[in-house]
């Protein structure tokens, strides 16, 4: 212990704000610890900031998007994408510009090729007026983010493809519509892994026998060729809405049992904890000893399952729909834009075609980091002891 | 007489997150040849640390401060410093395991599962001995048979888990042994072993040294163990010796602080004065036959077989109002279960618990409150209207309603307090939890008082439990199964896990909550000196039965039973004058066999081998009060005389 | 050892008879049944209008109007006892000759991938726990972060890319062209062998960034327990000691997840064969789904699942053996 009376001012201060930190860490509830504890993990937190970027695409797309997913541009078919620039050989301007384009016949092939015109300056502006939308689905609005301020020009910042619809604006739709099928997909599943494992770990003895079995039978089947299965029995006739619905459905199904076998474990391990005897020796009932004293403990755990089980649904729904078995145009998910972008030959000619899957391999890193420095944090008392 | 070891200005850091750490400052020992030198502290304060810097064991966040010297004599004489050495030399390969050998706290993490015993100790004596592999096998088997393993041509070919942990421990010794080593370096080699099997290890390691001439360093935090093996001893304490010399002077004229209050912490059964057996006979609860079963479920090929196996098996004795009951015993006698099986926190398989309580309105809340009075007697007279209580065979609705008479301390202070819960929430759970007061300020206000006795800082209330040391957790768990007022609280282990001088402020608490309250306690714990120093009266277990039961001073000072009397003389005293003979037990139990005479009970113990008579086991009174269990020679008695009855 | 091989023998028939009755379940799934469509694939075409009774009569006449229980032992009475999977209708012919010799380029597939998968993944998962927090550690950790998140498709595609600007053209399937439709001979075994290593690594990438994680993280387990620092401590060389004590117990969870692995690459066969042209189960079963053939689709998700299963019983026996606490220890 330092002599309070032999320390100089700087010296106190730093004593002074160190209790001040320990204090605040002896009655930091769990969630702060865990917040505290995520916070450290630096990658995680990027992680978060790209998924909320995405997200928010998602959510408000129809804002974001310059244009509708199927609009089609028929003057600028399976065009590169237009880079925003400030100089050309004209000069520079302060405000970015691209260039408008005309259309050529190739000499050779004699395919008609859309190329930038250099000399004509189409000006990128915020908040500019283009199609009629509705964001959120109720607010009406013909503002879009960006866009260009001439109104009758268009600007496709990553290509258009085959049908000269844009790649961007489409990528937007598509994240959410991906994004979306992830997130009921978990929460169907997890509602399922929560009876079904709460119900195993709660009753033993036969139904928890009977469970396993089943579990265990799920997960041994290979599972892209089971959803494959189900989806393909899906009626052609079905409306998009219809299919989107079924997709979720067969993805949450089918996604429980991993789930339910890592709740069935918690619930076991967490029922012995010396707390929770303390808890049951104190008089408390069922319904106290669960809501009070086994749940806390268990929710941070089951958050980081249900992170780490996004990216299983949004690479299954990829895959389902990139093989033709999933969502079907004209809905716009990852997967069903990545349908065109099948070949070799689409690598070398529209390579801006594969542009959704970078957006796949971010989305599932991303909740891949995340749900490690989740892990990492979700139990801030591991270190204490 | 030469130095084989001489450490000197050693200082290790560690790299951690909080930035460096220095674990051992400025150590300095030395160790001649053929000495054994105890090295004593409690946990934290670097005793392990040190020795392993000299195997160059250290891991890997570690460092050596230059100025540390480790010098070293080998066996060819060569002396050098091991400190200075690169990891890697050659001269460490020969020194690790070939000339300095190490064993280790946990008998079965220090055997890799995955191969034979055999295999682990010819490894060793391959690498320094230079022998082929039958040689190899030959001279582990004589080593096995050496440190007292019985059928050690079977028991070379078993694997780890196949073993007892005390024959876990011998085959370590094998291991470290079989090479010929000059010095071995134990790191607290018998905290994890029953005291029966520690004091058979101590001897072992004592008369092996005797024989071979090693030299040999003994890390432990048990005074006793050190007073009995050690010839010089070095305390530490955060990091730092703090005093240094021969067994005898250092425990018997003690000059540092630290050590003196050590010294003073550390509950001594050769000079514990017990508490008298109390003066009353107003019973408190009634254990009648108790047997607890459990069921071992064994998967066979088409279904799961249940078997039982009986953890308590027909128990019988009382607790008195403000009595303490120690219950001591080995690790699997069964002396958890009867706690938690009095507290209905397992069910009982067969028997009674029974719990007396006074007739209607006579409800002891000593201290409480008029309105709190009021609370508590319409919502438990409403459940129990008057007179004793049969615990064993409550519903488990009247049973939650009952919770606040009794309650449990657990071993563990971590485990056992639900980090999620501020210090307040966590004391005022048995409050909430049955439902025995709904006002927030009544509660607080209890929680506050409770808090205040158990000495925890007012303040602390608001905090986390990650917060708190082991002895402030422990005192928090006290706290909770005190607050709602209790009259009967069973301590399980509830100081095992604590260092010396936080145990004995643990069992001071205890005895002034029990002359404040009259609370009941039953003390659960295998060290006996500290049930010694609480315990009204002790009940001695093995293998789910009672073995000996009676006032403290009977049981410790006046032993009948052959395994009471085992276990007592494989105390080891921290006083080097001690004879530490301890008698052996092999696990074969021998009961005596009682004869009524004119002047009462007179007990002979069988001769081994001879035919024990076909009478049953039971508990006979062979004095006031003191039970022993043995089989009754000549003729019926009464039934009246065999049932336990206080007198 | 006898006990428990029985014990593990019994537990997977069991699982197959459930797996089978889940198989089943889901080839009755699709609407309208074999019947529909058979008669809808005979009369669309010829101007015939199909009546109800028509498709009654295929129905009789295939047993289809049989309840669900008989038609499911039909069907693996069937399979169990004469090898017979039924009618692949699209091809008009036997599923087993549509499976022919499928199976065997599937199997070929696999052990290509998994032995690729544990030869890359055991030694580079070992050092990067011995050097654990070095850059090569950190490396690793970010290539089996991309590998986790990575599509397989997407990494087909990529590497098809790069095979044909390095390769040339025939590069993408199980054949050159000549041997297409080949009979077998060591030429043509060959031929295969040269282009089995692309779908091989495309398989293995995603199971070689899991096992890696795997392997360090028991390596690093194992590592810090207290028998290595004994084993240490009696002077066991460094080398010899990470691999007799930690190296050794950190095969035991590849071993077994085999089934897992075996399950994962399985999974991700169709999607992959799409894209590298490869003519195997996989892409059959995807073809089949397409088609509605449900016949061709059961059997080859049977099979399939059948090996998962007879491969998670060769782990555990195969642990069994590995690790002497488990024969003895509660199962």
């Amino acid at each position: 212990m330092t002599d309070m009376a032999n320390m100089t001012p700087a010296e106190a201060k730093a004593a002074e704000k160190e209790r001040q930190r320990l204090l605040k860490y002896y009655s930091a509830s769990q969630w702060t610890l865990i917040w505290w504890r995520f916070k450290r993990h630096r990658a995680a937190m990027v992680a978060s900031l790209l998924l909320g970027l995405m997200a928010l695409a998602g959510i408000f797309a129809e804002f974001v998007a310059p244009y509708g997913p199927v609009t089609r541009d028929t003057s600028y078919i399976e065009g590169p994408p237009q880079i925003p620039r400030f100089c050309d050989d004209n000069g520079c301007s302060a405000v970015p510009f691209v260039h408008g384009t005309m259309t050529k016949r190739d000499p050779v092939t004699l395919r008609a090729l859309s190329v930038p015109d250099p000399n004509v300056r189409h000006y990128l502006g915020l908040f500019v007026k283009g199609e009629e939308v509705k964001v959120l689905g109720f607010i009406p609005t013909n503002r879009h983010l960006v866009g260009l301020q001439d109104t009758d020009q268009k600007i496709h910042f990553w290509g258009t493809d085959d049908l000269g619809r844009d790649v961007f604006s489409r990528t937007v739709y598509a994240t959410r519509t991906s994004l979306s099928i992830g997130v009921i997909g978990v929460l169907i599943s997890f509602v399922l892994a929560l009876v079904i494992g709460g119900i195993a770990g709660y009753f033993s003895g036969i139904i928890d026998n009977v469970i396993q079995r089943v579990t265990e039978v799920i997960r041994v089947v290979p599972i892209i060729p089971l959803y494959m299965g189900l989806a393909a029995a899906m009626p052609k006739e079905w409306s998009t809405t219809q299919v989107y619905f079924a997709m979720t459905l067969i993805l949450g199904l089918f996604g429980w049992p991993t789930l339910a076998r890592r709740i069935r474990s918690q619930l076991l391990s967490i029922r012995y904890e010396d707390y929770v005897v303390a808890a049951r020796l104190a008089g408390a009932g069922a319904k106290r000893i669960i809501g009070q004293h086994m749940l806390p403990s268990f929710t941070s755990f089951i958050i980081v399952d249900l992170v780490i089980s996004f990216p299983y649904m949004i690479l299954s729904e990829t895959a389902l729909s990139f093989v033709g078995l999933g969502l079907r145009p004209p809905s716009v998910s990852w997967g069903v834009l990545l349908q065109q972008a099948q070949s070799v030959r689409a690598i070398e000619q529209t390579p801006w075609l594969f542009i959704p899957a970078v957006f796949v391999v971010v989305a599932v890193l991303a909740f891949t980091v995340i749900g490690d420095g989740l892990r990492d944090a979700a139990d801030p008392y591991a270190e204490a002891k | 007489m030469s130095t084989i070891l001489d450490v000197k200005n050693l200082t290790l850091s560690f790299r951690t997150d909080e930035g460096l750490v220095k674990p051992v400052r400025d150590v300095s020992f030395s160790l001649e040849r053929g000495k054994t030198l105890g090295i004593v502290g409690e946990s934290g304060s670097g005793k392990s640390v040190s020795t392993k810097a000299v195997m160059q064991l250290l891991p890997g966040i570690a460092s050596v401060d230059p100025a540390s010297q480790i010098n070293y004599t080998a066996k060819n004489g060569e002396t050098f410093d091991i400190a200075k050495i690169r990891p890697g030399d050659p001269r460490m390969g020969k020194i690790r395991g070939g000339e300095i050998a190490m064993i280790f706290q946990e008998p079965m993490a220090s055997f890799s599962p995955i191969y034979t015993i055999g295999n682990q100790i010819m490894e060793a004596i391959q690498l320094h001995r230079g022998l082929n592999k039958r040689q190899a096998r030959e001279l582990a088997i004589e080593m096995l048979d050496k440190v007292g393993i019985t059928n050690p041509v079977a028991r070379v070919d078993q694997f780890p888990h196949e073993m007892s942990g005390g024959m876990r421990q011998r085959a370590m010794i094998a291991l470290a042994l079989s090479s010929g080593p000059q010095l071995l370096i134990a790191d607290e080699p018998t905290t994890a072993l029953d005291v029966t099997i520690q004091a058979q290890v101590l001897r072992l390691m004592r008369d092996l040294q005797a024989e071979l001439g090693m030299s040999m360093i003994f890390i432990t935090h048990d005074l006793g163990v050190v007073a009995q093996v050690a010839d010089d001893i070095a305390v530490m304490y955060k990091g730092e010796i703090v005093e240094r010399g021969t067994v005898r002077d250092v425990i018997n004229t003690p000059q540092e602080a630290y050590t003196k209050r050590l010294l003073n912490a550390v509950p001594r059964l050769d000079r514990v004065v017990p508490p008298k057996p109390l003066n009353n006979n107003r019973r408190l609860i009634d254990v009648r036959n108790m047997s607890v079963d459990f069921e071992v479920r064994k998967k066979k090929l088409f279904r799961t077989e249940v078997e039982k196996v009986r953890a308590v098996n027909n128990v019988t004795f009382d607790i008195l109002k403000g009595e303490t009951v120690g219950l001591v015993g080995e690790s699997g006698s069964g002396k958890t279960t009867v706690g938690r099986a009095m507290l209905r926190a397992i069910d009982p398989s067969e028997g009674e618990v029974v719990f007396h309580r006074k007739k209607k309105g006579d409800i002891d809340l000593a201290h409480a409150t008029e309105a709190e009075l009021q609370e508590v007697r319409s919502k438990l007279n409403m459940a129990f209207p008057e007179g004793p209580v049969q615990l064993h065979s409550l519903g488990s609705d009247l049973l939650r309603r009952f919770r606040p008479e009794m309650s449990l301390v657990f071993q563990d202070p971590y485990s056992s307090l639900n980090p999620r819960m501020t210090v307040r929430d966590i004391i005022a759970e048995p409050l909430v939890a049955s439902g025995l007061m709904n006002s927030r300020e009544k509660i607080d206000e209890r929680v506050r008082e409770i808090a205040a006795r158990c000495k925890i800082d007012l303040e602390h209330l608001r905090r986390f439990p990650h917060a708190f040391s082991g002895g402030q957790r422990q005192r928090i768990c006290i706290a909770r199964a005190l607050v709602s007022k209790p009259k009967f609280v069973v301590c399980d282990e509830c100081v095992s896990a604590l260092d010396v001088s936080i145990q004995a402020e643990i069992v001071t608490l205890l005895k002034e909550i029990q002359a404040e309250m009259g609370v009941s306690f039953l003390f659960i714990a295998h060290d006996l000196a500290v049930v010694a120093q609480i315990s009204h009266r002790v009940a001695v277990m093995y293998h789910g039965q009672f073995v000996e039961y009676g006032p403290t001073e009977k049981i410790f000072f006046n032993p009948q039973h052959p395994y009471t009397k085992a276990l007592l003389s494989a105390v080891p005293h921290p006083d080097p004058d001690a004879q530490f003979n301890p008698i052996r037990f092999d696990g074969e139990m021998v009961y005596p066999i009682a004869t009524r005479t004119p002047q009462g009970m007179s007990l002979r113990i069988p001769e081994r081998g001879q035919a024990a008579t076909d009478r049953p086991i039971e508990l006979i009174e062979i004095d006031d009060g003191h039970f022993v269990a043995c089989r009754l020679q000549d003729g019926p008695v009464s039934s009246e005389s065999r049932v336990l009855e206080p007198a | 050892m006898l006990r428990f091989t029985l014990e593990r023998f019994v537990g997977m028939v069991f699982t197959m008879l459930l797996v089978s009755m889940m198989v089943f379940l889901i080839m009755e799934i699709p609407p309208g049944d074999y019947a529909d469509r058979y008669a809808f694939r005979k009369y669309s075409g010829t101007g015939v209008n199909v009546t109800e009774a028509d498709v009654q009569a295929i129905r009789v006449e295939l047993g289809l109007d049989q309840p669900m229980l008989v038609r499911y032992f039909d069907w693996i009475g069937g399979i169990v006892l004469r090898g017979d999977f039924g009618q692949a209708f699209a091809f008009e012919t036997s599923v087993t000759k549509v499976i022919g010799d499928k199976v065997w380029l599937t199997a070929g597939i696999l052990f290509a991938t998994l032995i690729l998968t544990y030869m890359i993944s055991v030694p580079i998962g070992i050092f990067a726990a011995v050097r654990r927090g070095s850059a090569v550690d950190y490396g690793l950790t970010v290539f089996s972060y991309l590998g986790l998140a990575l599509p397989n498709f997407l990494l087909a595609l990529v590497m098809m890319y790069f095979a044909n600007l390095w390769f040339g053209a025939d590069i993408g399937g199980l054949f050159s062209a000549e041997y297409q439709n080949a009979p077998w001979s060591l030429a043509r075994v060959w031929d295969m062998l040269k282009h089995l290593w692309l779908p091989a690594v495309v398989l293995a990438w995603s199971a070689v960034a899991y096992q890696i994680q795997t392997v360090r993280a028991t390596m690093s387990d194992e590592l810090n327990k207290l028998s290595v620092t004994a084993a240490r401590a009696r002077g066991v060389p460094e080398r010899k000691l990470l691999i007799k004590y930690p190296a050794r117990l950190a095969v035991n969870p590849i071993v077994s997840t085999i089934g897992f692995d075996v399950n994962r690459i399985f999974s991700e066969l169709p999607i992959v064969a799409v894209v590298l042209g490869l003519t195997e189960l996989g892409e059959l079963l995807l073809k089949a789904y397409l088609d509605l053939d449900m016949n061709v689709a059961g059997a080859i998700l049977l099979m399939l699942t059948f090996a998962i299963v007879f491969m998670n019983f060769l782990s555990d026996l195969l642990l069994a053996w590995l690790d002497p606490r488990i024969k003895l220890g509660a199962t």
